[in-house]
C-alpha cells in the first residue's frame, strides 16, 4: 500500500536524520546535548501549491522534491541543527483513503518495529478536518527521539516531524509544541470521509458532502454511511454505492449506479414503476434537470401512510443518480426547508 | 466534455480548453489552402494558355458587428456586405457552456515571468431559436455539466444569459431559454416530417472558430435511419456544429446535429442527427407549459463575463477596461452562486495578468501608479471571490481548481516555480513567507 510506503519512508527519514547528526550531536555519544529554545518570532511559511502552512524556528531548506504535475508536489523542508524540524507533502491516490486512521497507525508501528524504533505513544488527531496521527518513537541506538504528525488529505499526505537527541527532550518541548500547533491545512485537500450516518442537530451540520470517487456533492446533516451493493437493472447487474444520513423521522440518501454506457431508455420510468410495485402511490411527477443532466422528480406516499418519499433521478453518460428524501407526511415536500437544502444543493461533479 | 459514443463518432461541441490550439490549426490551414496542390478544375486554363492577369477582387467590406439585441438587422447589415443569411441562419445561435476553471503555469510573453493563468473548461456548440419568447433547441451534450451558459446571436459580440429548461433523458436534445422577444426563429413543425433517402438537407451552426460572428451552412443528403432511430446524413460537420438545426429544402426544421464522424477512425463526411420527432414529443409533454424564466441584469453581466473570459488571452489580449468594470461590478454582487464567484475570480485574475503583460510589468508594484489601483482591485476581488466560493462550496476545488491554486499562491503576480526533481540547497520558491 502506498500509505505504508509513505509511513515507512518517513521513519527511514527520521532515522536518517538522526544518523546524519554527528556523534557530537547525538546525546548518547556526547553525553548530553541540549537544545536552546528559540526566543524570536517564527516566520509563517506556505508550501507552494499546497494548502500547507507552518512555522519553523528558522529558514527551511528544500531537502527533497519532485513535481509530479502542476497540481501535486512532493517536497520536504527542514531546518537542520541539533534538532531537526521537517515538513513534507507526498501525493497519494485518492482510493487509498479508506480506513486511513488504522492504516497510518498500523503502518507507523510496523515500520518502527522493523527498524528497531520503539513506539512510545500514538494518538489520533484531526487538523482542520484532516484525519491524522501523532507518533512518538524512540531510537535508542541513536539516542534520538522523533515526534511525527501525519495529516491525510485527498491527494497528499502531509507530515511534520521533530527529531532531537533524547537529552534535549525537555528543552525542545516548547518549540516542538509551537511547531506542531502552527500547522494549517486549507479546505482544498480536506477529505470527505464517510461516517455513521447520524443526523447532527442544527443548521450548521448541513455541510457539503462530496465523498471521494462519488462524483457528486450534496448538503447532508451529518457524515453519511456508504454501502456498496449490486443492483439488477434492465441492462444487467450493476455496481451501486449508497450514501445515507437519517434518523427515525427523516432520511436523505444518494445512490449512484454505474453503467458501462448511458443508462438504458426508460430507466427513470423503471425506478418509479418499481416503487409503485412496492406499494408506493405516486402523488406527483415532473421532469427536471441539474446542470444540463436530464432528470425526473417523483413524489410518492409510502405504503405505511406515515412518510412521503421524494425521489429525484438524474442520468449522465454512464451513471444513474437516485437522490431521495424520506419525510414525515406532516412535511410539505415543496416547502420543507431541510428537503430544499438537500435537493437544491445536489451537484453532479 | 462528453465522451465519444463510439470509436468512430464524436460529439461536435468544442471543448474550449483546446481553443488556442484549434485556432492556430485553423488559421494555418486557411493560410495553406490557396497554395495547396489541387486537381485542376475543368474550367481552369491549360498550362499553355496565355497568361492573363486575374481580375481584381471586388471591394468587399467586412461583415458588420451588429448592436446588442435581436438579429432583426442581420439581413440588412450583411446584405450591404454582399452576403445573405437564410431564415434558419438568422435563428441559429452560438451556445457557450462553462463547466469549470482550471489552471496552468506559463511564462508571460512580455514580462517573462511565471504566471498562474486561469483556463476555462467550456464547451461551444450551436442552437436554434424555435419560439419568439426565446426558447432554443440544442443538443443535450452541448449544455451537459454546464454551470453557466451564454448565448450569442448571429452577428453580435454581446452575450445573453440562458438557462436549461428541459433535457431529454433518452435523446441528445435540450431546451434553453433566453429573454425574449426574439424576432428570428424557426418554429417546430406541427407534425414530424417524413424524410426520404437521398433527400437534400442543410445544417447551420458555428463550427471551429468560436470567434466567427455568423453561422456557417453546409448541405448534403439524408443517408438512412440508423438502428437507434437517429438519422445519418452525408454532411461534413465539425466541432461546434452540435445542437445546430437541420432543415429541408423549404427551410423546415427536421433535426438537430448530434455527432460527426471521427477522421482519426477513418470516418469522414457523415453526421448523426436527432430527428425532430423527439423534440416535438418533449415540447408537447413537458416544455410547452413551463413557466417563463426571468433574467436579471446580474445574469446578463455574468453571461458576458463568460464570453469575455473565453475570449481573453492573458498573454496576448490588450487590456479591456470595460471587461474589468464588468468583473468588478459582478464581484460586488453578494448573491453570486459559488460557481459564478469562481468564474468572476478567474476572470478578474486573468484581467490583472493582462494589465501586467500589456505593461511589461513583473508584478503589481512595477505598474505605473495610475494603473496600480485598478490591478489591486482586480486581485483583491479575485482572492475574495475565490475564498468565498471555496468556503460556500468546497466541492469546487476540483472543477474550479483555479480557485484553490490562486489562494495557495496568495495572489502573487509571479507564481512560485515547482522545484525540479532532486533539487537540493537553499529554498527557492517551494515555500514562501506569507504576507
Amino acid at each position: 500500500m502506498r500509505v505504508v510506503r509513505i509511513a515507512f519512508a518517513s521513519v527511514v527519514l527520521l532515522l536518517s536524520l538522526a544518523c546524519a547528526a554527528s556523534p557530537r550531536q547525538t546525546g548518547v555519544a556526547s553525553g548530553g546535548l541540549t537544545y536552546t529554545p528559540s526566543t524570536g518570532s517564527w516566520p509563517l511559511w506556505r508550501l507552494a501549491y499546497t494548502g500547507f502552512v507552518f512555522q519553523m524556528p528558522g529558514t527551511p531548506v528544500l531537502t527533497r522534491s519532485a513535481a509530479n504535475d502542476d497540481a501535486t508536489l512532493t517536497a520536504e523542508l527542514s531546518v537542520p541543527g541539533p534538532a531537526q524540524f521537517t515538513v513534507m507533502a507526498t501525493p497519494h491516490e485518492e482510493e487509498e483513503l479508506a480506513d486511513v486512521d488504522r492504516l497510518l497507525a498500523d503502518s507507523m508501528r510496523a515500520a518502527a518495529t522493523r527498524l528497531g524504533a520503539t513506539v512510545r505513544s500514538q494518538r489520533p488527531l484531526e487538523v482542520a478536518g484532516y484525519p491524522g496521527v501523532e507518533v512518538v518513537v524512540d531510537m535508542m541506538q541513536y539516542g534520538a527521539t522523533g515526534v511525527v504528525q501525519f495529516y491525510v488529505g485527498r491527494t497528499a499526505t502531509y507530515s511534520a516531524s521533530v527529531t532531537f537527541p533524547q537529552s534535549a527532550e525537555a528543552s525542545i518541548a516548547a518549540d516542538a509544541r509551537r511547531f506542531f500547533e502552527s500547522m494549517r491545512l486549507d479546505e482544498g485537500d480536506r477529505p470527505d470521509r464517510v461516517g455513521q450516518g447520524q443526523v447532527e442537530p442544527g443548521a450548521q451540520a448541513w455541510l457539503y458532502r462530496s465523498p471521494h470517487a462519488a462524483d457528486f456533492a450534496v448538503r447532508m446533516p451529518g457524515r453519511p454511511t456508504r454501502q456498496a451493493l449490486d443492483v439488477q437493472t434492465g441492462s444487467g447487474t450493476k455496481h451501486a454505492l449508497t450514501y445515507a444520513v437519517g434518523d427515525a423521522g427523516r432520511s436523505y440518501r444518494v445512490t449512484l449506479t454505474q453503467y458501462d454506457e448511458r443508462p438504458p431508455r426508460g430507466q427513470l420510468d423503471g425506478v418509479r414503476d418499481m416503487l409503485v410495485q412496492q406499494g408506493y402511490r405516486v402523488q406527483s411527477e415532473r421532469a427536471l434537470q441539474v446542470q444540463g443532466y436530464a432528470g425526473r422528480e417523483v413524489v410518492l406516499a409510502a405504503p405505511s401512510g406515515t412518510t412521503t418519499l421524494v425521489v429525484r433521478l438524474f442520468t449522465t453518460e454512464t451513471r444513474l443518480y437516485d437522490v431521495r428524501a424520506t419525510l414525515p407526511t406532516t412535511a410539505t415536500p415543496t416547502r420543507d426547508p431541510d428537503a430544499a437544502r438537500f435537493f437544491d444543493s445536489f451537484r453532479i461533479l | 466534455m462528453p465522451h465519444t459514443k463510439t470509436r468512430s463518432l464524436a460529439f461536435v461541441a468544442i471543448p474550449l480548453v483546446a481553443l488556442a490550439a484549434l485556432l492556430v490549426t485553423a488559421s494555418a490551414a486557411a493560410q495553406r489552402s490557396p497554395s495547396a496542390p489541387t486537381a485542376p478544375s475543368p474550367n481552369a486554363p491549360s498550362p499553355t494558355a496565355p497568361a492573363t492577369p486575374p481580375p481584381a477582387p471586388p471591394e468587399t467590406p467586412p461583415p458588420p458587428v451588429l448592436p446588442p439585441g435581436n438579429t432583426a438587422g442581420a439581413t440588412t447589415a450583411l446584405s450591404a456586405a454582399g452576403f445573405q443569411l437564410r431564415p434558419v441562419d438568422r435563428a441559429t445561435v452560438r451556445v457557450f457552456a462553462l463547466t469549470g476553471v482550471g489552471t496552468r503555469l506559463a511564462k508571460g510573453r512580455s514580462s517573462h515571468q511565471s504566471r498562474l493563468i486561469a483556463i476555462a473548461r467550456a464547451g461551444h456548440g450551436s442552437g436554434v431559436v424555435i419560439r419568439g419568447d426565446g426558447l432554443i433547441l440544442t443538443a443535450r451534450h452541448v449544455v451537459q455539466s454546464a454551470d453557466t451558459i451564454a448565448v450569442v446571436f448571429p452577428g453580435q459580440s454581446t452575450a445573453v444569459p440562458a438557462r436549461v429548461v428541459y433535457v431529454d433523458p433518452d435523446d441528445d436534445l435540450a431546451f434553453l431559454q433566453v429573454a425574449g422577444p426574439v424576432a428570428d426563429f424557426v418554429p417546430l413543425p406541427d407534425a414530424p416530417p417524413t424524410l426520404t433517402a437521398s433527400q437534400r438537407v442543410s445544417v447551420s451552426g458555428y463550427p471551429l472558430d468560436p470567434r466567427e460572428r455568423f453561422p456557417a451552412a453546409a448541405s448534403g443528403d439524408v443517408s438512412r435511419m440508423n438502428n437507434d432511430g437517429r438519422i445519418q446524413l452525408s454532411i461534413s460537420v465539425n466541432p461546434g456544429n452540435s445542437g445546430g438545426p437541420v432543415v429541408d429544402a423549404d427551410g423546415k426544421l427536421i433535426a438537430i446535429v448530434s455527432e460527426r464522424g471521427e477522421p482519426e477512425a477513418g470516418v469522414l463526411g457523415i453526421a448523426l442527427v436527432e430527428p425532430i420527432r423527439a423534440a416535438l414529443d418533449d415540447f408537447r409533454a413537458d416544455v410547452a407549459t413551463l413557466p417563463p424564466q426571468v433574467f436579471s441584469a446580474a445574469d446578463a453581466r455574468l453571461a458576458q463575463i463568460v464570453v469575455d473570459f473565453l475570449r481573453i488571452d492573458p498573454d496576448g489580449t490588450p487590456y479591456d477596461p470595460a471587461a474589468a468594470t464588468r468583473a468588478l461590478e459582478a464581484a460586488r454582487e453578494t448573491t453570486l452562486p459559488p460557481e459564478a464567484s469562481a468564474l468572476v475570480a478567474a476572470h478578474a485574475w486573468n484581467l490583472a495578468l493582462v494589465m501586467l503583460e500589456t505593461n511589461r510589468a513583473a508584478d503589481w508594484n512595477a505598474l505605473r501608479p495610475e494603473l496600480q489601483a485598478g490591478a489591486t482591485d482586480l486581485v483583491r476581488a479575485a482572492l475574495a471571490l475565490a475564498g468565498r466560493a471555496l468556503e460556500q462550496a468546497p466541492y469546487l476545488r476540483d472543477h474550479y481548481g483555479f480557485t484553490r491554486f490562486l489562494l495557495r499562491i496568495g495572489g502573487r503576480a509571479v507564481a512560485p516555480p515547482l522545484p525540479p526533481v532532486e533539487q537540493r540547497g537553499r529554498l527557492q520558491g517551494a515555500a514562501a513567507p506569507m504576507r
